[in-house]
Formats: C-alpha cells, structure tokens, sequence
C-alpha cells in the first residue's frame, strides 16, 4: 500500500455568478514510503493547494486523500489536526519560525502540540538538540530567529520538520528564498535527513536545478486535469 | 515546552503591549487593594473602639459627635454635662464601670484627656485587653480629691466672678499624666519630664498655654493600636486645680473650630460606662435623654450609622477602581485584537505543526489571562504601598495605625476576579484565532 494516495481530488471555489472555479482535479496521484518526488508547477498553479490539501489543511470538495492508511475525509477537523502534526513534516519557503521562540523552542514546538505521549520534557528537548546538531545549528540552540541567517533559519525549519518523526515531509519550494549556496545546502540537508529517518519527501518547485536533484519529477499541469 | 512557554513566549514578544496592559490591570487593583483596606481596617479599628463602652453620656446635641469625641478623641467636645451626673451615675447599681472624662487641651496636637485610673485600669482598648505600661506607673487619683477639687474649682470660679482676681493656688502634687505610646514617642517625653498644656484640642501656635500648670509624666502605656495611643491621660482631679480653665473658658473664641469647650466648674465633658446587663443600656439611655442635663449615645448605634455615610463613599470609590479595572480588561483585549493581525501567521504555523484551534484558543485566553494575573499580582503589592504610604496620614488624622501586609481574604477574590476577567478579555481575540484560515495565513507574505 502507498504512503499517499490521492483518488479524483476536486477542489472548486464558488464563484460570483454561481459557477465554479476548479483549481485542482487530479484523478490519481501516489507517493510510496521513503521515495523522494518532486512536483513541478508554475506560480499560481495550485502547488500549495496541492500541499495543503494533502496535509489536510485544506478539505477538497470532493475525492480521497489517503494517508498512511487513514482516509482524511473520514477524520474530523481535530484529528486531522493530530494526523498532520504526528506524520507530516513541513518545510516553507518562508521558513515560518516564531520570533518570539529560540531556535531550540522552534524545534520542538511541533511536538507540544502532537508529540508522542510517551516522551517527557526532557526527552523532546534531547531530541531537539539532536536534530538542531544535524543541520549544524547544535551551537545556536538559544538564539532566536531574528539573529539567525535565512539559511540557518531554514535549517531550523528542516530540523523543526523531522521533530514528531513524521513518515512524510512536504516540502515548499524550500530554496526560494535563500541564495544558490544555502538553499543548495538546505536541499542536501532536506533530502538526506528524509532518507536517513525513513520520511517520504514530496518537494514542490518552480526551479530547474532543484528539480534536477530528483529522479522523480512530476509536472503539476499534467497532474491537474483543472489547468 | 509547555502550552505555558508558549503563552509566556508570546506575551514576552509584545513586552511593551503587555507591560502596558498589564500596569493598567496594576493600577485599577492597586485601588481596589487600597480602598478596601483601609475601609476594612477603618471599619475593625472602629468597631475595636467602642466595644470597651456601652454608652457615652455628654452634653446635648450630635450623638456621633460625642461618640467620636469620646471613644476616638476625633471632632470637639459637644459642651459639657453638670458634674452632679457623674455622682449620680457613680451609685446607680445598673452600671457597672463609669468613666468621668474632661477636654479641651493639648500638648503638641495630642489632646490630653483628664480622666480615672479606672480607665487606665479597666477600659479595655482592644477585646480582652487592658492598658499595658511599658514604663512607669498610672497617675494617682483619688475620688474624694476630685470631689474637692470639684468643690475648690466651684468656690474658685464664683471667686473669680464676683472680683475678676486670682488667689488660689493649686496642689502641684496631683498633676500627673500618663501617656498613649504614640504621644510618647513623638513628644519624646519620658517619666520624670514635666510639659505645659495649650488650649484647644489641635495644635494651634495662638492656643494659650496653662504655663503655671506643668504636669509630671509618670507613665507610658504600651502600644494598643487605636487612637488611645494618640492621647495623654491626666488625673482628671488635677483638671480642676487649673487656675487658667475657669479664666480661659471665658475667654476663648467659640468661632475657633480647633477649641474645644472646657468644663467649667461644676461640669464635665462626659462620661463613659459599662453596664451590668444589656436591658440596663436601653433603660439608661432612656432616663438620659428624657432629661435635660445630658443625652446619652450607644457607640455601636452611632458607629453603624457611621459606617453607612462612609460606606457610601467607599462603594463610589470602589466602583470607580472596579471601572478601572474593567477598562484595562477592555485594553488588554483591545491590545490583544489589534496584535491578531501580526500573530495570524504564527498561529497558522503552529496548526500546520499540529495544534488543534481549540488549543490555539486556550493560548491565546491563557496570554490574556497571564497579562490579567501579573497585573493583578503587581496590584496586590501596589496597593499595598499605596496603603502604607498613606498609613501614616491615616493615623494622624484618626488615630488608626495600619498593619503593614496584612492579609484579609478579599485578595483571593481580586484575584480570581481579574483572572477571570483576563479570561473574559481574551474569548474575542481567541475567537478570532479560532477563525483563522490556516491555508490563507500560511501563503501570505510575513
């Protein structure tokens, strides 16, 4: 069985007139566990929504997500909220870290919300650091984003999105906001520390060269019968 | 991490609206901590007052006046009451302890009070607590002395009438004081010292001084914590050998509201007693003031009706520090619905991380909450220095002093009261939180 399986997704928007705007309408899409998948897309078509719908943020109007075996449309708004945090990692292009919280806090913030219940405090805080030394950051554990560099908060992000040990990450186009050598150093650090976890990653991107890096490249104008 | 982090994480991102809020919180309960302070001290220290007299027999005209006068050494003596009363009162087998007293001059501000040793002996200023010296011993008075002096003071003052001329001379012996540790500590006078009296009731630079009347401090009573510790007690025997009294009572200005009327020979300013029974208080008082010579005044009654002017006050003032606090509630939602707008990406974050709305909810009420809870607690010791701050004050105008950090059990209900508050100010934010369009958030620029 696929890690995800996607069956006749529709998501339409209502418009003015009482028509509908379909934005997405992808008759089959699957991603098996630890592959590593990249979806190519043009601004504006639907790569977010894409995302969002898979993670459950987003509800379609119509079709299944399947997800490690759960079908989302089967859950309820607060255990779809569980299912996002405990199984899927995200990684934005904006980073999205809280300025408020230090790197360390960002790290393990996912895990206050759908953690294992099993781990105390102590353990999440182990884990954190384990993670912050991974991508290198084990000495900027106390420091906010505000006094990290783009390409370090995005090392926070990835750090942030293997916390609650997800089975697949959802990367968005995650070097678009860094320089050619950071976000080439956050891609190798996204790509191998989803293979070492055994996280499937699914890398969505406008960018030739990061496209180049996968063996798997879907176009997402050829998925979306609605483009 | 814990939820509470993450609640102490965001208010700290906004200290600056958070502090804000948060002292506004301080300042309506610091208010609130005052005001009910000081009325509930006020109130216990009053009800402490009176609680060592049944009834107060004076001249006629304002019942509270007279109780205040009394019982509290606050306002001016009434008038005075013949002293035939006093000898009355004294065989009558319904009272149990009778009190003579006599006003009308000072020492530095403090009233002196010519009165018994049965005051200093049996008056009891606090529940089940008699007058303690700390040094010394209590002033000597004799009965018979008084009636003679009462007598010497009569033939003295027709004396006088009849030839404007003075040839008696007191017994310098008798004139002993005792003094209220209050008094004791801010004259500075010890056993042994001697001091002149002035007339009036307040410190008045213009009062005349009964020069040729030293009295001898021979004791200093321990304090008591009520306005008896503002007084100075002297053997009320020795009020009547005063040359000056007579002379000066004809003298002084009535206009001067510091004066107070001196009893003149014959008279006393009033008198305080105990009864034998309950029934004998309301048969007394009925007997009184049936009369013409006196009115008599429960202090409980007078004191209630105290209470209820003052409390008036007390609940305006407590409805304008309630309004206080209910506005910086309403800040501190306001503050938190204006900062909705900055934190929508984050809390869209922290749902694509896993956290449900109603948890968002819970964060953003329990940030609400914490502002509401620290400035409750900054409050709590505000007030608290507001109330010391102005204890002294309170003490030289009333005599009450006011125990620093004392803990009365409505802080508890502060409290919770402005904690629940906080929950109230932070429904409209979370609620807003609650609505947030996760997918909207996320792909908006930060």
């Amino acid at each position: 069985m696929s890690l995800l399986e996607i069956r006749d997704l529709k998501v339409e928007y209502p418009r003015p007139d009482g028509t509908h705007l379909s934005v997405l309408d992808v008759p089959e899409f699957k991603i098996e566990e630890k592959s590593q998948v990249c979806i190519k897309g043009r601004s504006g078509s639907g790569k977010t929504t894409f995302l969002n719908v898979i993670s459950g943020i987003l509800s379609p109007t119509s079709g299944s997500v399947i997800l490690d075996g759960a079908s989302l449309e089967l859950l309820n708004e607060a255990e779809r909220d569980v299912m996002r945090g405990r199984k899927i990692g995200f990684v934005f292009q904006t980073f999205n870290l809280l300025p408020g919280f230090t790197a360390l806090e960002n790290v393990i913030l996912g895990s206050v919300f759908a953690g294992d219940p099993n781990e105390d405090g102590a353990d999440k805080k182990k884990r954190g650091c384990e993670l912050l030394d991974k991508v290198g950051l084990s000495g900027r554990a106390r420091h906010r984003p505000g006094m990290l560099s783009s390409g370090e908060q995005q090392r926070v992000a990835i750090a942030r999105a293997l916390m609650n040990k997800p089975r697949l990450i959802l990367a968005d186009e995650p070097t678009g906001s860094l320089d050619d050598k950071s976000g080439g150093e956050a891609l190798d650090l996204i790509m191998s520390l989803a293979s070492t976890s055994g996280a499937a990653l699914l890398l969505v991107t406008h960018d030739p060269v990061v496209m180049a890096r996968f063996s798997v490249t879907i176009d997402l104008a050829q998925l979306n019968k609605s483009s | 991490m814990t939820l509470g982090r993450i609640i102490f994480n965001n208010a700290r991102q906004r200290l600056l609206s958070t502090a804000l809020t948060g002292l506004s919180v301080a300042v309506g309960v610091a208010l609130i901590v005052a005001i009910l302070t000081i009325k509930l001290v006020s109130q216990e220290r009053l009800r402490v007052g009176y609680s060592g007299f049944d009834m107060v027999v004076g001249a006629r005209g304002s019942s509270l006046q007279l109780v205040l006068n009394v019982v509290y050494h606050l306002d001016t003596s009434p008038g005075n009451i013949p002293f035939s009363l006093y000898e009355k009162l004294g065989k009558d087998p319904r009272v149990k302890m009778l009190v003579p007293f006599a006003v009308g001059d000072n020492y530095q501000g403090f009233r002196i009070v010519g009165t018994s040793d049965i005051f200093l002996r049996d008056f009891e200023p606090q529940p089940h607590q008699s007058f303690e010296l700390a040094s010394g011993r209590i002033f000597k008075f004799e009965e018979s002395e008084l009636l003679e002096a009462m007598k010497d003071a009569m033939d003295r003052g027709s004396h006088e009438k009849t030839d404007g001329k003075d040839d008696h001379h007191h017994d310098a012996g008798h004139c002993e004081a005792v003094l209220g540790s209050t008094a004791a500590d801010v004259t500075g006078l010890k056993i042994g010292n001697t001091f002149v009296a002035t007339h009036g009731v307040q410190q008045n630079s213009e009062g005349e001084k009964h020069q040729e009347s030293p009295w001898t401090v021979v004791g200093i009573l321990k304090p008591t914590e009520t306005p008896a510790d503002r007084a100075i007690y002297i053997n009320l025997d020795s009020f009547y050998h005063i040359e000056g009294h007579v002379i000066e009572e004809k003298h002084s200005s009535k206009s001067d509201s510091t004066a107070s009327a001196e009893p003149e020979p014959g008279q006393i300013s009033a008198l305080a007693l105990k009864t034998r029974s309950p029934i004998a208080v309301w048969s007394l008082r009925r007997e009184i003031n049936n009369g013409d010579e006196a009115q008599a005044a429960v202090p409980s009654e007078e004191i209630r009706k105290l209470l209820t002017i003052t409390g008036n006050v007390d609940r305006i003032l407590l409805i304008q520090a309630v309004l206080i606090v209910i506005v910086s509630a309403m800040g501190t939602a306001l503050a938190m619905f204006n900062s909705m707008n900055d934190r929508r990406r984050d809390i869209a974050v922290m749902r694509a991380l896993g956290a449900r709305r109603q948890t968002i909810m819970a964060i953003i009420v329990g940030e609400a909450v914490l502002i509401a809870g620290l400035g409750a607690g900054l409050g709590l010791i505000l007030g608290q220095v507001v109330v010391q701050a102005s204890a002294s004050m309170i003490q030289a105008a009333v005599g009450f002093s006011i125990p620093a950090w004392t803990f009365h059990g409505f802080e508890v209900v502060v409290l919770i009261g402005m904690l629940m508050l906080g929950v109230l100010a932070g429904i409209g934010p979370a609620l807003m939180a609650y609505r947030t369009n996760v997918a909207m958030s996320l792909s908006s620029n930060p």
